[in-house]
């Protein structure tokens, strides 16, 4: 039975319940959908279904949008360089049935293909429940490249190279990593970023830290998303063992053997006390 | 390089970036209800960024109970359950939550209420706090946040709400947890949960 010890406030545990919805569920009908800007120098305005949902979206300090909930189904895309008239412009991207699925949480990453064509990348996250200390990296390939490998502290720890629109994950303990991108098949020199030198990552606890690898030519880059909120909490806290602040403690309803031996042994008392406590049972 | 100029001829000729019209058509009034209906939609970095750093608890004060314990950072055990110092005089915060000087969430911290290598802990007097008794939670650095007690519950181990407890995304609180109820004298365990809750004075 749960019970309050002090009224105090009307507000409390009960009260509190249900503050933060788990990332992980988000409707059987619909998905959250980001918006991901991947194309380094552009600035842009996207369409959905013709109605203009991103005006002026730039690369970099403000290039995630969302998440916008968008019910199951297609959905025409369109990336018009700013200011576009969308009635007489060509789009730079334009995907007329992008299929969002239910449940799901989806980026959507304007982005070059293998040859340096814009393109729209569509991702699933992964947004399961991650373990308790642990964060998870995704990295996607959504540069102007050919295969590439993963380089984290120095080494790839999947053991394999990905192409343009492939991605790798994995969850890691909680900590400061370096992560770049090689050429096939090595892991030195760093392609990306270009600067040559491995990036400095941080893996978060129960956060999704997602690392694309976008750009064209001599201007490869890396860009990050997060979804957080996917940690796993303690499955209980156990926080005594000796009876001592029991309800039904020994002073109050006399002192059971089993407890009266295991005090007494653990204290240091000789075996002469035990048998007295045993006689005044 | 040459890849890069033709990538980025391409897309302009393609996103239809040609010289705009010296003369532009008289503005209809219709013209900027599209503008007018672009959804809010949040936006955010997509550049590498340093995650804040936490600032960890080291001491749990609370004067109206006499209690002063120094808390350690802890996590979880192989089993999946809190981590909790051995030592009844010493609390453990759960590190990988808040702490107080997030934006959000509540700031776990937990000490065992007895051991029968310690003897009966600090923490056995949270049960007896009174409402609106101030708990002082100090971090590394010196800064303190004071909270003032909302509620103090038991609970049966089995239905502690985790999920709220360790909530990271709500209001700003404080969550001090020790053991009480029933004592299992075969299992040597406590049947609930003390909890107090606890919010920032001022809040």
């Amino acid at each position: 039975m749960r019970y309050k010890i002090l009224s105090g406030l009307a507000v409390g545990l009960l009260a509190t319940v249900g503050v933060a919805a788990p990332a992980q569920a988000i409707s059987s009908s619909s998905s959250d959908v980001y918006v991901v800007h991947g194309i380094p120098g552009l600035v842009v305005d996207v369409y959905v279904d013709d109605a203009l949902t991103l005006e002026d979206f730039t690369f970099g300090a403000t290039g995630i949008a969302g998440p916008l909930d968008l019910a199951a189904g297609d959905y025409k895309i369109q990336v018009f360089a700013a200011n576009a008239d969308p009635a007489t412009d060509t789009p730079a991207i334009d995907v007329p049935a992008a299929e969002v699925p239910a449940n799901k949480s989806v980026s959507l990453v304007a982005q070059y293909d293998a040859s340096g064509t814009p393109t729209l990348g569509v991702y699933v996250n992964d947004i399961s429940t991650i373990a308790a200390g642990q964060g998870r990296v995704t990295v996607r390939h959504a540069a102007e490249a050919g295969a590439v490998a993963v380089v984290v502290n120095g080494a790839n720890p999947f053991g394999a190279d990905f192409e343009n629109g492939e991605e790798f994950k994995g969850d890691l303990p909680v900590g400061d990593y370096t992560a770049g991108v090689a050429g096939p098949g090595t892991t030195t020199p760093i392609i990306i970023p270009t600067s040559g030198t491995a990036a400095d990552i941080s893996v978060a606890e129960g956060v999704n830290l997602i690392v694309y690898a976008v750009g064209t030519g001599d201007d490869l880059q890396l860009i990050t998303q997060s979804i957080s909120g996917l940690h796993s909490n303690p499955g209980g806290v156990n926080t005594g063992s000796a009876g001592l602040a029991a309800d039904n403690s020994p002073t109050a309803i006399g002192l059971s053997i089993a407890a009266a031996l295991a005090l007494l042994l653990v204290a240091g008392f000789a075996g002469a006390r035990v048998r007295s406590a045993r006689e005044t049972d | 390089m040459k890849r890069l100029i033709c990538a980025a001829a391409a897309v302009l000729l393609l996103a239809g970036c040609t010289t705009t019209p010296a003369v532009q058509p008289a503005p209809q009034p219709t013209s900027t209800a599209p503008s007018a209906a672009v959804p809010d939609i949040p936006r955010s970095s997509a550049l590498l960024q340093a995650p804040r750093q936490a600032q960890p608890p080291v001491t749990v004060d609370i004067p109206d109970a006499g209690i002063s314990v120094p808390v350690v950072p802890v996590g979880v055990r192989p089993d999946g359950l809190m981590d909790i110092p051995a030592n009844v005089d010493v609390a453990g915060w759960y590190s990988y939550g808040s702490d107080p000087f997030s934006d959000t969430g509540t700031t776990v911290i937990a000490a065992h209420v007895d051991s029968l290598e310690y003897g009966l802990g600090p923490f056995a007097d949270l049960r007896n706090l009174g409402s609106g008794a101030q708990i002082i939670v100090t971090v590394a650095g010196g800064s303190s946040v004071t909270y003032q007690v909302e509620s103090i519950t038991s609970i049966p181990k089995a239905q502690l709400p985790v999920t709220d407890i360790f909530d990271r995304a709500g209001a700003q609180r404080l969550a001090l947890i020790t053991c009480g109820g029933q004592f299992d004298y075969d299992t040597l365990t406590y049947s609930d949960n003390v909890v107090v809750i606890a919010v920032p004075v001022g809040s």
